[in-house]
């Protein structure tokens, strides 16, 4: 590569690293001031694209739409904050968390079924003809993208440090406590913060859209960029950001340059990683002080006394007994619909153990499945492996990977576990798709149909069985790992981490414990996953699955064990539901509802579970609860 | 668990797995059943699809139907995931009993779909690239899209011609680049040209500028720039430009469509695309006048108010037409799905969209040949080189 190429990567670089800087920003400055990640932020990233893009078409001058956009975008954070986040006072913040994955959700169904999904032109500020400077090629937007951040940078080291709410917001960001007694209330900053964030997304969207369209898809792709780039750069000061945007963008660019693109991915999340373990407050983060370590609020007692009650057991059995008139009941297609249901399922028993129980949001439950169903379609197809050997190697492997990261990650505190489960995952997907024997992106074909000796599972009812006894086989166990010392230890260390550690509690090793049992339960969902499609490939297994368990998690209650049946039910049949409800043949609108009612639904049962009588309890509990104070219910039981 | 509890999960079930579609169709009615992406990356292609099956029903209705029959098409949203393909590829032949299935977009979720299509004994016309889909034979599975063994020769056969050396070729890392990579290669190996530059990026990459940066470095004399999105395509040939790379740059059927020339802005005029002959018409072809091409762009042209816009919106249409021919061999109502698969099986020169179609007990997925060629956009339409 000559010195014009390298000079163009650098630039390159720095053009990317902008616009990961404007979302980094956001990401830092809503966790600064409130302790959540705003998964939502790449939404609104590009919601600023798209609403540039349409009104421009439109006719509007194009400077008004740039600020119309970032204005929208400033409101739709602020408004969230107001009527979402604030309401949900008692929320933890893994369910704060999971609101904004809620608010990302929504932003992308609300643009499908306004705007439909393909991308949109932007006009460029000024011209689409290249610069050329000392050999390198720039076009007139980079410029642009470059310079707002630089006014950016301006503009915050102002605020920051000119303005009282600037002041107060890192007052309130170093301690929060001592900012409240000086009269600074967490609520506004709060708002001010969501408001910020939503704006900087959206004018760094509006900038950039011109360079690569304006299209609903990246908006889940920036907003992990974006997250990277605030672990690298670190959180807790304006310039962690923009450095960790400007050092991944360059990574990135070198990576393509100089390595390979195709391992891009595994590089970055790889550096992130690296990052997590050895430096985790980042480039420029400042180390909190011992002792100051995140942690999850307590949860009420009823909490404990839900997931602990003699109750959970007929709750699960009942659930398990309901999904079992499924084929009875709704045919094939409903068969259809339980199988993934049912393997759902079994992943969000796991996710009910390490979340709920544990207070650790978990993003990368797909690496675990990626093991189980490459473990079952390599060894059958290749080698000629009978598929229970195959899938119990997967489950091993997956209990062996999860202990040696646990032991790793859970010396780390707060959103860590988020980051390096997703970190992980990106890792386990590039490597399924860039390596010959795990087929790459086309993946394994022809994995044959279960089987057990010569027993041969190949119908879907049959196949329903299997899965159902998998099922309520992952949910009694994890019930009794619940209810065993195990269980009782988690929710000690949930309540307060050092009270447990006081009373002997191996934290690290408790944690662990749990991750392997949830990586065992993601293994064998992917290994029956695979075995019912007949097809390994890695697409099945991204972050929107994750995203799609941790909405089955929450929709069923987090510590309710009987509720994970139920949430995936939801999840996997309430696009069908939306479908026939609409009434309507499959239109984009129709696809983009579906994305709108999940989001809305999402953000909704964390304002119940957190707020009024639906507190702490997932649907399952609050239908029942509402159930029982209709008159003709209660007579009759 | 109490009454009330169990009678409300009951309720929520009974509503979540209920019937998506209102109501079943007629019975005396051939329905087609299309899963393709409405959503997600490959919406735009989705979408193509999903217009071609429009107009390739009102088509058949227009010729009297099959056999009689009255034709139906329902449609159900992939949303580009294996899930939810499987799924309506389920709903469409339990609920909507479809007699033959067209998708599903992509060529893992149309393996994923295979079973669910060979265990209802629905024949499926493949709507997807790579030949892995019906090759080796299934006896359910057709090939229904011109596939990349059709898509990338026409490239090459250019390059000869216009006595290209250099070649450099970029692809993303998704199954569709990397089996057009394979191909790519193939016809390198095979033609002798120099593959200058073989370029890979990530299938959600929003920058391409170092792989633009060694492509310019490798200095070729024609780009071959397969990308399965629009947007990556688009943004590619814009790259190239303003990196100065002026070599010709050659896209995928995928990208023969009107959200590349949207998108495209000045790359257009240095752009060449790969397509079915007939969307040339008659003026720009020595082709046989092939009469249901015309009747299917007289069709799609009263329902959308333009002429056929891409390469993928023909392959619903010629799965229908194939479809045509196996039931007039039946000379009935196609109500017995072997005797429909057998007549499948045994069809032969049937005149399609994008070429001529034979099938044989040994092979489902015939080469087009001649019917895919090279074509730019010009003067508002599509104009042969």
């Amino acid at each position: 590569m000559g010195f014009n190429s390298l000079a163009q990567t650098i630039f390159s670089g720095l053009s990317n690293g902008a616009l990961y800087a404007f979302v980094a920003l956001g990401f830092s400055l809503v966790n600064r001031s409130t302790g959540i990640i705003n998964f939502a932020q790449g939404d609104l990233t590009m919601l600023g694209g798209m609403l540039t893009a349409v009104l421009a078409q439109a006719g509007v001058p194009l400077w008004i739409a740039v600020t119309v956009a970032a204005l929208v975008c400033a409101l739709v954070g602020a408004v969230f904050y107001q009527f979402a986040i604030r309401p949900a006072r008692r929320a933890t913040m893994t369910q704060l968390t999971i609101m904004t994955i809620g608010l990302s959700i929504l932003i992308r169904g609300g643009v499908v079924t306004e705007w439909g999904s393909d991308p949109l032109s932007v006009p460029a500020f000024s011209g689409d003809s290249p610069l050329h400077v000392l050999g390198i090629s720039i076009l007139p937007q980079e410029v642009w993208l470059i310079g707002a951040l630089l006014a950016m940078l301006l503009a915050s080291a102002w605020f920051f440090q000119r303005t009282m709410l600037g002041l107060a917001l890192r007052a309130s960001a170093a301690n929060p406590i001592g900012a409240s007694y000086m009269g600074i209330d967490p609520a506004a900053l709060g708002l001010v913060a969501f408001a910020l964030a939503g704006f900087l997304g959206g004018l760094g969207g509006a900038i950039w859209s011109p360079i690569y369209f304006a299209q609903v898809d990246v908006g889940l792709g920036l907003g992990l960029k974006g997250f990277t780039a605030a672990v690298i750069g670190g959180m807790s000061t304006v310039w962690g950001p923009i450095a960790g945007g400007l050092a991944l963008a360059m990574l990135e660019a070198f990576t393509g340059g100089f390595i390979s693109s195709s391992w891009q991915d595994a590089v970055l999340y790889g550096a992130m990683l690296v990052m997590l373990l050895l430096r985790p407050q980042g480039l420029l983060g400042k180390a909190k002080p011992a002792g100051a370590a995140d942690q999850e609020p307590s949860t009420s007692t009823r909490v404990r006394r839900v997931s602990l009650s003699g109750n959970e057991m007929g709750l699960l059995g009942g659930g398990v007994a309901m999904v079992a008139l499924v084929p009875l009941l709704f045919g094939d297609v409903g068969v259809g619909n339980g199988i993934f249901a049912l393997i759902m399922t079994i992943v969000v028993v796991g996710l009910v153990l390490i979340t709920g129980y544990g207070g650790q949001l978990a993003l990368g439950q797909g690496a675990f499945m990626m093991i189980g169903a490459y473990s079952s379609g390599c060894l059958t197809v290749r080698f000629g492996w009978p598929p229970l050997a195959a899938m119990a190697l997967g489950m091993l492997l997956s209990v062996l990977a999860a202990l040696a990261l646990g032991r790793v990650i859970f010396r780390l505190h707060g959103y860590y576990l988020s980051m390096s489960s997703l970190a992980v995952l990106m890792i386990c997907l590039t490597a399924a798709r860039e390596w010959e024997f795990t087929g790459g992106a086309n993946g394994i074909p022809g994995i044959p149909s279960f089987s057990v000796g010569g027993l041969v599972i190949a119908s879907d009812a049959a196949f329903y069985w299997l899965a159902l006894a998998c099922a309520a086989l992952a949910g009694f166990g994890a019930l009794s790992l619940a209810r065993s010392r195990v269980g009782r230890a988690l929710l000690a260390v949930r309540s307060s981490e050092s009270a447990a550690r006081a009373c002997g509690v191996d934290v690290v090793w408790l944690k662990s414990q749990v991750f392997a049992f949830s990586a065992a339960a993601a293994s064998l969902a992917g290994s029956l996953y695979v075995h019912y499609l007949g097809i390994a490939n890695p697409h099945p297994f991204g972050v929107d699955a994750s995203i799609q368990q941790i909405t089955a998690l929450t929709v069923g209650g987090y510590m309710l064990l009987s509720g994970a049946y139920v949430g995936s039910v939801v999840v996997v049949a309430l696009p069908a539901a939306i479908t026939w409800l609409a009434g309507a043949a499959e239109t984009q609108s129709v696809a983009g509802l579906q994305n709108v009612c999940f989001g809305a639904l999402l953000i909704a049962l964390i304002i119940a579970q957190t707020t009024g009588k639906w507190r702490d309890v997932g649907l399952p509990v609050a239908v029942r609860r509402s159930l029982r104070r209709v008159p003709v219910w209660r007579r009759a039981s | 668990m109490t009454r009330s509890a169990f009678t409300a999960a009951a309720i929520l079930a009974l509503s979540l797995f209920s019937p998506a579609k209102a109501a079943d169709p007629e019975p005396t009615k051939f329905v087609f059943g299309l899963v393709v992406p409405l959503t997600g990356p490959s919406s735009e292609n989705g979408k193509s699809y999903a217009l071609g099956a429009a107009a390739g029903v009102a088509m058949l209705n227009e010729m009297g139907g099959l056999a009689g029959e009255k034709v139906q098409l329902v449609v159900c949203d992939s949303q580009n995931q294996e899930q939810q393909a499987v799924l309506c590829t389920k709903r469409l032949t339990a609920q909507d009993h479809a007699r033959v299935l067209i998708g599903a977009g992509s060529t893992p979720q149309t393996i994923a779909i295979s079973p669910t299509a060979e265990a209802a004994r629905v024949p499926l016309f493949a709507m997807c690239g790579g030949e892995s889909a019906y090759t080796p034979v299934k006896p359910w599975i057709f090939k229904g899209l011109a596939g990349n063994p059709d898509q990338v020769p026409p490239a090459w056969v250019l390059a000869k011609q216009r006595g290209w050396k250099r070649v450099a070729i970029i692809h993303d890392n998704s199954a569709y680049g990397r089996d057009i990579e394979k191909f790519m290669l193939r016809e390198a190996a095979e033609s002798g040209v120099e593959l200058v530059a073989n370029e890979v990026y990530g299938a959600s990459d929003i920058d391409m500028t170092a792989q633009v940066l060694r492509i310019r470095d490798a200095n070729p004399d024609v780009v071959m720039n397969y990308a399965l999105t629009v947007p990556a395509g688009a943004a590619i040939a814009k790259k190239l430009l303003q990196m100065d790379v002026h070599a010709p740059n050659i896209v995928g059927i995928n990208l023969q469509n009107a959200a590349f020339v949207r998108l495209a802005g000045g790359a257009l005029a240095n752009t060449i695309f790969v397509g079915p002959r007939t969307l040339l018409g008659q003026t720009q072809t020595q082709a046989k006048p092939l009469t249901e091409a015309e009747q299917f762009a007289a069709t799609y042209e009263k329902l959308n108010n333009q002429p056929v816009p891409d390469s993928l919106t023909p392959g619903p249409a010629d799965a229908m037409l194939i479809t045509r021919a196996a039931v007039a061999k039946l000379g009935k109502p196609a109500d017995d799905p072997e005797a429909l698969r057998a007549a499948l099986e045994s069809v032969s020169g049937v005149a399609g969209l994008q070429g001529t179609w034979t099938f044989t007990a040994t092979d489902h997925g015939p080469v087009l040949g001649a019917g895919i060629t090279t074509m730019v956009y010009k003067d508002g339409g599509w104009r042969g080189l």
